[in-house]
């Protein structure tokens, strides 16, 4: 079936789809205040006219071009280009002032087609596995599932304080709210208002949060230099990539894991990879970490490309995103007439490895691209940011306006926009907010369904073995984050120190 | 946000998210719930939207009393005083900010009440200016800088607009 898919995108419009998408993505990425979020969903909305597989080949493109694109300005200008990127700052610009960039960035490159391919596997072997379990999956189940994604993305996005991260997941089902309701089609929170009463889009609350957002945050500085320095072999050596091998799987199989867990994305999958590498290299290696450390580079640019594939994981098989830019490939899906979920395997057999063969072709796109063309988009980043950014307003304006020609949805991504920088600046994470946009209609529709079953009983919601393991992993994270827990704990290891 | 910036607006945000939840449960509460149609109550409107207020306001009432211990242990004053009010709206950073959302919020605001590629033109040209023209040199030293933008405008809106309305067919405001 894989290889039938992968044929049927082997053709010159596919090929050149996927060339200019990843492209498009790299530069995306690579530019401060655009991110992948943004570039897949101003992309969705050029993509309404083409074909389904042809439309979800270049999102897929955008998305895994944008990601890798970012490692570019990390390395050269210290700013990541998406927040994906923050972990490659640590190495990447300290091997640019060295004067080695070149190395940085085929080595930037390298990393993420590992992820990205070790990811793909996983997306490959895994999907139909937990497609078929998902298929046991009722209603009570998603209900946990819908709350325990809000609490676990809010404890991954904000570790320093998951409160403010569990906060935001609220907000976001509440927003989910607002609108008409899918069971007896009573119309909330819209106050007579009659664009209220057809609720907040995905795509332009995401455009305002993570584009305008974005573009406030970027003005805020006056201008950027990129480091000085000359560009030379961008190739890497196999061996300086193959003695790292470990620390390649590792980081792809902790980025494809936490790609799958929903709403966390790939800056938190950058980290944990760039941090467990520190933890595991030699005492020696240990030291370079942040001082243009090789292995630490590729720790973080591996694990972000593998979120990718996992990311889409749980979009195929639950309908429920694992990052940020999934959340709009799963719209993007949505319109294209594609429905994920438990019974895509059904509906849709052929439709996981089409995605594979997605994956591949923009893995491999994005290893040619990255590895050529390196010189002349450094001049890219050369370009003043109050010439760049009322040219990414106008984009996400555009955007933001096109999915339904209203004016309101542009209203929307104003608001989310400013509630994004503010939320950001008082650190409440904005990926809980948009997964709970997201699984509100989830939660609302099934929460119902299940208490109309049960009779009101709340039994099942503890009883059924996945509600009861989901109930207990949710009730493990919200405890061992108090603070009177931890002081407990500290208590309780003081006193067997002593006693032993 | 420095951190004792952030435990005073970590007290007044959980106190309006406190009064938020608890609005969005009264509405909740005042929603029908269809029994007229002889629906279970279970299917009621305005079931979830009140456990979402809910735990919405009891998150927020914990974080209201961790920021209340905070602010004990700081001795912070709880409002803002003139001088720190004054130094927000002369940092740089903060009038750089302002003029962002001015610019875009006029510009969005103005969408369908002038002319499109007009409107964009202007928009753009005054972004570029208003972060590039230096007050304390004359105006005469600046006109190509001004020229630039004007060009830059034009066909930034002229390539952007073109292409999304004859090659993507995509409706423009």
């Amino acid at each position: 079936m894989f290889s039938n898919a992968l044929l049927g995108f082997l053709n010159p419009r596919s090929l050149f789809d996927a060339l200019w998408a990843t492209q498009l993505g790299i530069i995306i990425g690579m530019l401060p205040g655009l991110t992948a979020t943004m570039g897949v969903a101003l992309l969705t909305t050029l993509t309404f006219s083409m074909a389904p597989n042809n439309a979800i080949l270049i999102l897929i493109c955008m998305y895994i071009g944008a990601i890798y694109g970012g490692s570019r300005s990390a390395i050269l200008l210290n700013i990541p280009g998406t927040p994906a990127n923050a972990a490659t700052t640590v190495d990447g610009y300290p091997l640019a002032k060295q004067g080695r960039a070149g190395e940085a960035i085929g080595i930037a490159t390298t990393g993420s087609f590992l992820g990205s391919v070790i990811g793909m596997l996983a997306l490959a072997i895994f999907t139909p596995l937990i497609g078929s379990v998902a298929l046991s999956f009722q209603s009570f189940e998603f209900v946990w599932f819908s709350i325990f994604g809000i609490i676990i993305c809010g404890n991954l996005t904000a570790p320093k304080d998951p409160l403010k991260g569990w906060i935001s997941g609220f907000l976001g089902l509440f927003i989910a709210m607002i609108g008409m309701e899918g069971i007896h089609a009573y119309v909330r929170f819209s106050f007579g208002n009659t664009d209220l009463s057809g609720g907040i889009s995905l795509i332009p609350a995401m455009v305002g949060a993570f584009g305008f957002a974005e573009i406030i945050s970027v003005m805020r500085v006056e201008h950027y230099e990129v480091v000085k320095t000359k560009i030379s072999r961008v190739l890497p050596r196999p061996r300086d990539v193959l003695k790292y091998w470990k620390t390649i799987l590792r980081s792809g199989i902790i980025g494809t894991f936490i790609g799958a867990i929903p709403g966390v994305g790939e800056d938190i999958a950058a980290w944990v990879s760039y941090d467990i590498a520190k933890r595991s290299a030699k005492k020696e290696d240990q030291e370079q970490f942040g001082k243009g450390s090789i292995e630490g580079l590729l720790a973080a640019e591996t694990g972000n490309n593998a979120c990718v594939p996992g990311a889409i994981i749980p979009v195929l098989t639950l309908a429920i995103p694992g990052s940020a830019p999934a959340a709009v490939l799963l719209g993007a899906m949505l319109i294209h007439g594609v429905r994920p979920g438990p019974l895509i395997m059904i509906e849709f057999p052929t439709f996981i490895y089409e995605v594979i063969a997605m994956v591949l072709l923009a893995t491999i796109a994005m290893f040619v691209l990255g590895l050529s063309l390196v010189r002349p988009l450094v001049k890219v980043l050369m370009v003043p940011r109050q010439k760049l950014m009322p040219v990414i307003f106008l984009l996400c304006v555009i955007g933001s306006f096109a999915l339904q020609a209203r004016l309101f949805d542009v209203l929307v991504m104003l608001v989310f926009g400013i509630l994004g920088f503010i939320l950001r600046e008082m650190d409440y994470p904005m990926a809980p907010l948009v997964l709970g946009i997201i699984l509100g209609d989830i939660l609302d529709k099934n929460l119902r369904r299940a208490l109309i079953l049960s009779n009101g009983s709340i039994a099942p919601f503890f009883t059924r073995p996945i509600c009861l393991i989901l109930f207990v992993l949710t009730l493990l994270i919200v405890v061992t984050r108090a603070k009177w827990y931890k002081t407990a704990l500290a208590k309780l290891k003081n006193s067997l120190k002593r006693a032993a | 946000m420095q951190e004792k910036t952030m435990v005073k607006s970590d007290f007044f945000a959980s106190i309006i998210l406190i009064v938020f939840g608890i609005l969005i449960v009264a509405i909740s509460l005042s929603m029908p719930t269809m029994a007229e149609k002889e629906a279970t109550i279970y299917s009621a409107p305005g079931l979830v939207p009140a456990f979402i207020g809910a735990v919405l306001a009891v998150l927020s009432f914990f974080m209201l009393i961790r920021s209340v211990a905070r602010i004990k242990k700081t001795g912070l004053p709880l409002l803002p005083t003139k001088s720190s009010f004054s130094n927000f709206f002369r940092d740089v950073a903060t009038r750089r900010i302002i003029i962002t959302l001015a610019l875009c919020l006029g510009y969005a605001l103005l969408l369908g009440k002038i002319w499109f590629p007009a409107l964009t033109v202007i928009y753009i040209f005054l972004f570029i200016v208003a972060f590039e023209f230096d007050w304390q040199k004359s105006f005469q030293s600046q006109l190509k800088k001004i020229f630039i933008a004007f060009i830059i405008a034009v066909v930034a809106t002229a390539v952007i607009a073109g292409t999304f309305r004859y090659v993507f067919l995509v409706n423009l405001p």
